[in-house]
C-alpha cells in the first residue's frame, strides 16, 4: 500500500522550496479552497450490533448533512464480517475493535486505519475464585467463538500478564447468553462482554467485575475501537472519507456530551430494545478520548499483546506504516474542537 | 570559487528556508475551511429581517440556544458575553455573534430581546434569531444540530458553535459548552489577522 511518507523525499523538499519562492514573491496569499463535495452521494457502513459502536449509528443524519443522500448500513454475516464486506466492496466504512483490525491486517485484509474512537468497552467477569486476570490460569472462560473480539482481547490481555492464551486457558465456545447463564451458575470460571452484556451482568448482579477496560490500566489507557476504511476507498475517495470521518467523530463526542440522547437514537434505529442498557453503554464507555488518546499507541500496545499471545507475526511499526492513514483525523482535530 | 559558490547558495538558501518555515508556520495557525456555510434568513430580536449574508466580511459566529433553556444555555450564552466584552472594539466592527432559537414556538422577537438583555448582549454586534419552525428546522439540519421537544416542553438539543469566517466559509466548530473561551477567542482572532 502507497500512503504518504512521514519523511520528505527530493520531490517534496523541491516542491516546499518552490512554494517558499512563490511565498516570497506574494503570489500564494489566496486561500485553499473549501471542502468540496463528496466523491460520491451514497455511503455503505458494516452494521455491528456492539452498542459500543453506537457512534456510527448516531452518526447517520449527520452523514446526510455531510452529503452522503443514501447511507446504507450493511447487515453482519457472522464474526470477521466486516472485513469481509470491506474486502469484498460491499462496505466501505465502519469502527471496530482494535485488535480485531490487527488480527485482520495480519491477514492481509485490504483496509486502512483512519481514527481512534473511544476507550473501554470489555469487560472480564469472573466468579468469587477469580479476582485477577492472571487466577484465570487452568480455568473455562466462555467466548461467543475462536477469533472473535472476546477472545481476541482476552488473549492479549492474559498474554500482558504473562500466561499463555493457547495453553493456560480453557475456552468454552458459547452464545453470550449461555455463557453468561453458566457463569452465573458457576459452570464456567469467567466471560468477557461488551455491550450491553457487562450492563445486564451489572444489572443482574451476577458474578464480580475483574477488568473494566474503560477504567482499568493498561487497556484505559488505549483506544479500544477504531474507524477503519476499504483501502481504495480512502484512496479514490479522500473527501468522502474525510466527511464520513467527520460525521463518526461528530456523533462519538455527541455520544460522550448527550448521552441520554445518543441512547435513544439506538433504541429507535432498533440496535437494542433496552434503553436503560443503551444509556448506560453510553455512560461507561469513554467517548471523548479521540482527539487526546495517539491511535499509534494502541495499535504499539495491542501489536506487541498479539505477538506475544502468537495471535500476529505483523511488527507495530510495519503496521504503523503500512495501514494507517491519520490526514483526516490530524485535519479534524483542527476543525472540531471541544 | 568553492567558498563563493557556498556563500550564495547560503544566501540564496536561508531566506528560502526562511520563507519556507514562515509559510509552513502560517499554515498552522490558519484554520482549515470546512465548507460553506449554510445560509438562512430569519427575524430578529428587533423584528428585522436578517440574513447571514448581511454579515459578509466579518467574522460570524453561529450558535443554537432558547431562552427558557434552564440548564446549559445559560453557560453558553454566559461565556460568549464572556468574550464579547474580551473582543472590545472588534465587537461589532469585525465579529458579530449570531445566537438562533430552537424554540421558535415559543421565543418571540420580544422573548429573544430580553434574554439577550439579561445576559448583557451588545445587540451593536450580537443578534438574537427566530422563524418559523419549519425554517429554523431547515437551519438547525443544515448546520448539524439536533433539536426535539421533551414531554415536559423543553427541547433537546445539540450545542453546536460555528465560526465562519469573512467570506462565508464555515471554518471551525465547537461541540459541547465547555470548551475554553481562550481558545475560541484565539480562533476568531486567527481570522481576523488572514484579511
Amino acid at each position: 500500500m502507497t500512503l504518504p511518507s512521514k519523511n520528505w523525499d527530493r520531490r517534496q523538499f523541491l516542491a516546499g522550496v518552490t512554494l517558499a519562492g512563490t511565498g516570497l514573491l506574494g503570489l500564494d496569499r489566496t486561500p485553499a479552497a473549501a471542502e468540496p463535495p463528496p466523491e460520491m452521494t451514497s455511503l455503505r457502513v458494516h452494521h455491528s450490533q456492539s452498542l459500543c459502536l453506537s457512534p456510527q449509528y448516531v452518526a447517520e443524519d449527520l452523514l446526510r448533512y455531510e452529503g452522503f443522500s443514501e447511507v446504507q448500513y450493511v447487515r453482519p454475516y457472522g464474526p470477521g464480517g466486516a472485513y469481509q464486506a470491506l474486502a469484498s466492496d460491499e462496505a466501505d466504512i465502519t469502527n471496530d475493535f482494535a485488535p480485531m483490525v490487527i488480527v485482520q491486517l495480519d491477514r492481509g485484509a485490504p483496509i486502512v486505519l483512519l481514527a481512534g474512537v473511544h476507550v473501554g468497552c470489555f469487560e472480564l467477569f469472573g466468579t468469587e475464585r477469580i479476582r485477577t486476570i492472571r487466577d484465570l490460569k487452568g480455568k473455562t472462560v466462555g467466548v461467543r467463538g475462536l477469533e472473535t473480539p472476546p477472545h481476541v482481547f482476552l488473549a492479549s490481555m492474559v498474554a500482558h500478564v504473562g500466561l499463555d492464551p493457547r495453553k493456560d486457558i480453557v475456552w468454552a465456545t458459547h452464545p453470550s447468553e449461555e455463557s453468561m447463564r453458566l457463569l452465573a451458575r458457576g459452570e464456567i470460571d469467567g466471560f468477557i462482554g461488551f455491550p450491553p452484556e457487562p450492563q445486564e451482568l451489572r444489572a443482574k448482579q451476577i458474578a464480580r467485575v475483574v477488568v473494566n477496560s474503560a477504567l482499568d490500566r493498561p487497556w484505559s489507557q488505549y483506544f479500544c475501537c477504531m474507524t477503519i476504511a476499504r483501502r481504495e476507498f480512502a484512496r479514490k475517495y479522500p473527501v468522502a472519507t474525510k466527511r464520513a470521518l467527520r460525521a463518526m467523530l461528530k456523533a462519538t463526542d455527541m455520544c460522550a456530551l448527550e448521552p441520554d440522547r445518543a441512547a435513544r437514537t439506538i433504541v429507535d434505529r432498533g440496535l437494542t430494545l433496552r434503553y436503560d442498557y443503551a444509556a448506560q453503554t453510553m455512560k461507561d464507555v469513554v467517548y471523548s478520548k479521540w482527539r487526546e488518546y495517539d491511535p499509534e499507541d494502541t495499535l504499539r500496545f495491542y501489536a506487541l499483546r498479539l505477538r506475544e499471545a502468537g495471535m500476529i507475526k505483523l511488527t507495530p511499526n510495519k503496521l504503523i506504516a503500512d495501514a494507517t492513514d491519520w490526514r483526516f483525523l490530524n485535519e479534524l482535530k483542527r476543525e472540531l474542537k471541544g | 570559487m568553492f567558498a563563493a559558490v557556498i556563500l550564495a547558495l547560503t544566501l540564496l538558501g536561508l531566506p528560502l528556508a526562511q520563507a519556507h518555515d514562515a509559510r509552513h508556520h502560517t499554515q498552522e495557525q490558519r484554520l482549515p475551511k470546512i465548507a460553506s456555510a449554510p445560509g438562512f434568513t430569519l427575524t430578529s430580536q428587533d423584528g428585522a429581517q436578517v440574513a447571514l449574508a448581511d454579515f459578509r466580511g466579518k467574522v460570524v459566529v453561529v450558535t443554537f440556544i432558547y431562552t427558557s433553556c434552564a440548564d446549559t444555555c445559560p453557560v453558553l450564552t454566559a461565556m460568549m458575553a464572556h468574550v464579547q466584552d474580551q473582543l472590545g472594539h472588534d465587537f461589532g466592527v469585525k465579529v458579530v455573534f449570531v445566537s438562533i432559537t430552537v424554540d421558535p414556538e415559543r421565543d418571540t422577537p420580544a422573548a429573544l430581546k430580553q434574554y439577550a438583555d439579561t445576559f448583557g448582549a451588545d445587540l451593536n454586534g450580537w443578534t438574537f434569531l427566530t422563524g418559523t419552525p419549519g425554517t429554523i428546522r431547515d437551519v438547525t439540519r443544515q448546520y448539524g444540530v439536533f433539536a426535539s421537544k421533551t414531554a415536559s416542553g423543553d427541547v433537546d438539543h445539540t450545542f453546536l458553535t460555528s465560526i465562519i469566517d469573512q467570506r462565508g466559509v464555515l471554518r471551525v466548530q465547537y461541540l459541547g459548552v465547555r470548551f475554553n473561551p481562550d481558545e475560541f477567542r484565539h480562533d476568531l482572532l486567527t481570522l481576523l489577522k488572514e484579511q
